[in-house]
């Protein structure tokens, strides 16, 4: 550690000793290491000390450069009249290296984040040619989820699709892994042996599955995850040939996958999917398989989408008041990433805009500091001193503090992606998102943008030093910088309209953000938890015994304390869960004549209880009961959009519904109650029509359980997990979740871009109120002796006071007419992140002006009275 | 003599003359900031008020370490030191309690 820091230290000295003349180079670089070596010998050194020793050597390396004509204001030797000025030493330091280590930060950490999600290649074979395949009618809406292609359809096009070289399924499901150790709850994704060649990636032991293994009747094989190989089995390779016991059926291993391969979402391992005969016969109305492809060689997305179309087309035939089924196609990034683009396209304008505010502002204190010692230098210059020499000195100490400020943005960068990538977001990749060496080299390169950006305007200004002396500055007891502080001004208006953009932005956002958490879901999350309970094992193949399992866990459950109310439904609201299907009447006809498919509905899948145990209101008629079980009449219940849109005129109550799911596979009956409406897809999304079935009277073999505590609930976890084995150990219950945290997540976009946005405000706003107050501090003393006049020929107070901040007003008033126009362009492109607000929204852009013109009357006020203080025979006399 | 002495630079001056030879003691010394006391060393040094030679090799070879960079003032620099102690001692302390009011201007 210690030798380390020692090399490190010996290195910057190595680096620092350029900016020493070459005539003292040695001499200086000799002592500093001397001194160094000394205080580690004493053992004095530590990572604090060595930091400010340097800083020291820098100071003394400038200083020598300079060749102590007090260039380097470093030099203790500054007139008193700059003394409290902006531009002392240590606070320029400090506020340029704060700058950068903000700035360059949150660039490096927005990019470390956008190129784990958007940017780093993803881990699979040439993944550009790998594509997510979903099938929808035609009339419904876009935005669905992926999984769901129909069995028949995938096998279709296994056997007929040309341009895709390869085509893999997969499915879902939680198990529970028993013998040889305590039994583990898993997540597995049952897959063809296609699954594994689409995506190209290969095993570290063993094999993936094999073409045939997931035939009717093929051996039933495991492939593991490494995360389990090693957690599981201490990474032994000698797992491969063993056989491990997953929700109660046997598996063969075959083979382990690599570190990071767990797609398609978070998985533990991979099992062979089977499709049945039975499977394969079920057509359109399932759709519950997720499918990938890899593209063939002369085929695009275009092409295969077409080609795979015009499969189920010739396949099936049209059903009657029902769109054609079509294939649609994104690639894998496209697939998990598509709609987060915009907020990240808003959190890149974002941290630029902060970035270029700080960028000017570190130009602005180094005008102002040039400003002190401009004449020191035009007199400098007019005795013949080099200019480059100067240039070369303003460029170094500004490389310098850049550098520093860099590491400290690259540790900034590093703890702030560690820390994003621990959210839990939900936002695919994310949780990869690391300081990695082309992060870093952004970081650097910000840092090297930053150092030319903010020093090339002082730099071509002392460039223009070597003009002869205009007249104005012939008498040494005038104060320079008059022209400083007009650049500066320009600088300290364009910080201002970034910073009212950047407000406007997080306004429309935090406006957005509470519109939508105003919004009612139509259902009070609060202390609901649920958990999925899958009987998809032998022991359950028939609808009967499905639907006895359930309904003992039910009354379990209920016989608990603990619990309030339960129930069961298939898909949660807020889990974008989403079965759309054509609505008939009982005769077939659809319900409302003329349109090409009929109204869409949603199905939904729920047993009694489920509206009381979500608090959703029964508007009209009644529940579903335990005495709507088989046999008896089928009965569904809408909800109130679905009334809407089916019955504008009448009660819905009475009517005769129903939807087609596959061969003769008919859901629905007379409608018996209505229902609130549920946000189902979040608070920004429509609420889609909704017909409510109950599966006391169809066959179901997965259930989401949803339990209502009493009271806080602590102890229903225990609960339904006792219930479940209770009734039958081999039945996992995976996947708790409370629908609060799901309301959360619902929001999680707006949340996360509001907090992002609120901080590149805050720090826009801090760094403009900086560089206002340094621009009228400067003005303020570059007009110390007019100010002194005036004060002596009696201006009042208030004169005073407006004379110095009616400059700070102008450039306010500039900087916030160009800001609103910049807000107005730019927030047409976060339409997508607004809700329920304009892009124009007048009251947020008049906050947003009146906050920055607030902050600067406030940042213009110290300088001004302390103005007005003055006392003009120290001010007459000393200048 | 130099144009101006500030204070920074008479206390840096001064440390030296009383015999503290390096530079990181005449940080320890003074207090000051290494980033103010080089410098000034340096001025000093360039003003002739202070002369710099370089510690005995052996001596920190021995302690294991590169021999340092030793300042001792010169009879320039003692005389510049005294004179300006000298104008110092002409200053006396104010009583806060009665300090003397400017006299207005305006208003």
């Amino acid at each position: 550690m210690a030798r380390g820091r020692a090399r490190l230290v010996g290195w910057v000295l190595s680096r620092l000793a350029w900016i020493v003349p070459r005539s003292e180079r040695e001499t200086w670089r000799l002592e500093w290491q001397a001194e160094l070596a000394y205080l580690a010998k004493s053992n004095r050194s530590s990572a604090l000390a060595d930091g400010r020793h340097l800083l020291a050597a820098f100071h003394h390396a400038v200083w020598l450069r300079a060749d102590g004509l007090s260039l380097g204001t470093l030099a203790p030797r500054r007139p008193a009249s700059a003394r409290g000025g902006p531009g002392r030493q240590p606070v320029f330091s400090l506020a340029v290296l704060l700058t950068v280590a903000l700035g360059v930060g949150a660039g490096t950490a927005i990019h470390g984040a956008a190129r784990a999600v958007f940017w780093r290649p993803l881990p699979y074979l040439e993944p550009d040619r790998v594509v997510v395949i979903d099938t929808r009618a035609k009339d419904e809406p876009a935005g669905a989820p992926v999984g769901n292609v129909a069995a028949a359809n995938f096998d279709r096009w296994r056997h007929g699709a040309t341009t895709l070289a390869d085509l893999g399924a997969f499915k879902l499901a939680g198990g529970t892994l028993t013998g040889e150790g305590p039994a583990e709850q898993l997540v597995d994704a049952a897959v063809t042996s296609g699954f594994f060649r689409v995506l190209g990636v290969a095993p570290i032991h063993g094999r993936t599955f094999t073409a045939g293994d997931d035939a009717p009747g093929g051996p039933s094989e495991a492939v593991l995850g490494f995360d389990l190989w090693r957690r599981r089995f201490d990474a032994d390779p000698g797992v491969v040939g063993r056989t491990i016991l997953l929700a109660g059926t046997p598996r063969l291993v075959v083979g382990v996958m690599p570190e990071g391969f767990r797609y398609p979402l978070n998985v533990d391992l991979w099992v062979t999917l089977r499709m049945t005969a039975e499977d394969l016969s079920q057509d359109r109305g399932i759709r519950h398989l997720g499918a990938i492809g890899r593209l063939a060689d002369d085929a695009t997305i275009d092409t295969a989408a077409r080609q795979l179309s015009a499969v189920i087309a010739t396949a099936t035939e049209p059903r009657l008041g029902q769109a054609p089924t079509e294939a649609t196609l994104a690639t894998l990034r496209e697939s998990m990433v598509g709609e987060r683009r915009a907020a990240m396209r808003v959190l890149v304008a974002a941290v630029t805009l902060a970035w270029l505010i700080g960028c000017a502002n570190i130009a602005s204190l180094t005008l102002g500091r040039a400003a002190d010692r401009e004449r020191d230098l035009r007199v400098r210059a007019a005795l013949g001193a080099s200019r480059s020499r100067l240039v070369r000195s303003v460029l170094v100490e500004h490389g310098i503090l850049a550098g520093l400020g860099g590491i400290c943005a690259l540790g900034l960068a590093h703890a702030a992606l560690g820390m994003l990538a621990a959210l839990p977001s939900g936002v695919p990749y994310l949780d990869q998102a690391r300081l990695d060496g082309r992060t870093a080299l952004f970081g650097v390169a910000l840092t090297a943008a930053t150092v030319v950006l903010s020093a090339a305007w002082p730099t071509w200004r002392a460039g223009r030093a070597d003009r002869p002396l205009a007249p104005g500055h012939a008498s040494p007891r005038t104060t320079p910088g008059v022209q400083a502080t007009r650049w500066r001004g320009g600088l300290v208006a364009a910080e201002l309209a970034m910073t009212v953009a950047l407000l406007v932005g997080a306004g429309l956002i935090a406006r957005s953000f509470l519109a939508m958490t105003a919004v009612d879901l139509g259902f009070a999350p609060d202390v609901v938890q649920a958990y999925d309970v899958s009987i998809s094992t032998r022991a359950y193949s028939d609808g009967d015994r499905q639907r006895a399992f359930f309904d003992d866990l039910f009354a379990r459950l209920r016989a608990t304390p603990d619990v309030e109310s339960v129930a069961g439904t298939f898909g949660l609201p807020l889990e974008n869960f989403d079965r759309r299907y054509a609505v008939r009447d009982r005769d077939g006809v659809p319900v409302t004549p003329g349109a090409t498919g009929g109204p869409a509905v949603q199905l939904r899948n729920v047993t009694p209880d489920y509206f009381r145990t979500l608090g959703i209101p029964v508007l009209a008629g009644r529940e579903f009961t335990a005495d709507d079980r088989r046999g008896t009449e089928r009965v569904a219940i809408v909800n109130a959009a679905a009334a809407r849109l089916l019955w504008p005129d009448g009660p819905a109550i009475g009517h005769h519904l129903v939807v087609e799911r596959g061969e003769g596979d008919t859901r629905g009956g007379t409608v018996v109650g209505v229902v609130g409406d549920v946000r189902e897809f979040g608070p920004s999304q429509p609420v889609p029509p909704t017909l409510y079935v109950t599966p006391g009277q169809v066959a179901i073999d997965v259930l989401t359980i949803i339990v209502r505590p009493r009271g806080e609930g602590n102890g229903i976890d225990r609960a339904v997990r006792d219930a479940v084995t209770g009734l039958d150990l081999d039945v996992p219950v995976t996947n708790r979740r409370t629908m609060a945290a799901l309301a959360t997540a619902a929001t999680f976009d707006q949340r996360a871009s509001l907090q992002v946005l609120a901080f590149f405000a805050f720090t826009a706003i801090s760094l403009a109120a900086i560089g206002v107050y340094g621009v009228v501090a400067l003005d303020v003393a570059a007009r110390r002796r007019e100010l002194g006049v005036r004060i002596a020929l009696g201006a009042s107070r208030s004169q005073l006071i407006g004379a110095v901040s009616g400059r700070a007003a102008t450039l306010a008033g500039v900087g916030i007419v160009a800001g609103l126009g910049l807000a107005a362009a730019g927030s047409r492109a976060m339409t997508n992140l607004l809700f329920d607000v304009s892009p124009v929204d007048m009251s947020t852009y008049a906050l947003a002006a009146a906050l920055t013109m607030t902050i600067t009357i406030a940042a213009a006020g110290l300088p001004a009275r302390r103005a007005a203080r003055l006392d003009p025979t120290v001010v007459l006399r000393n200048d | 003599m130099p144009r101006q002495v500030t204070l920074a630079s008479l206390q840096v001056l001064h440390a030296v003359a009383q015999g503290t030879a390096y530079g990181f003691d005449v940080i320890d010394e003074t207090g000051l900031p290494g980033g103010t006391v080089y410098p000034a060393l340096s001025r000093l040094e360039r003003d002739g008020l202070l002369v710099s030679s370089w510690e005995d090799r052996d001596a920190a070879h021995a302690e294991g370490r590169p021999p340092r960079r030793y300042y001792r003032a010169t009879a320039a620099g003692v005389r510049a030191l005294n004179g300006a102690l000298e104008r110092l001692r002409g200053l006396r302390p104010v009583d806060p309690a009665r300090r003397p009011r400017p006299a207005r201007h305006h208003r």
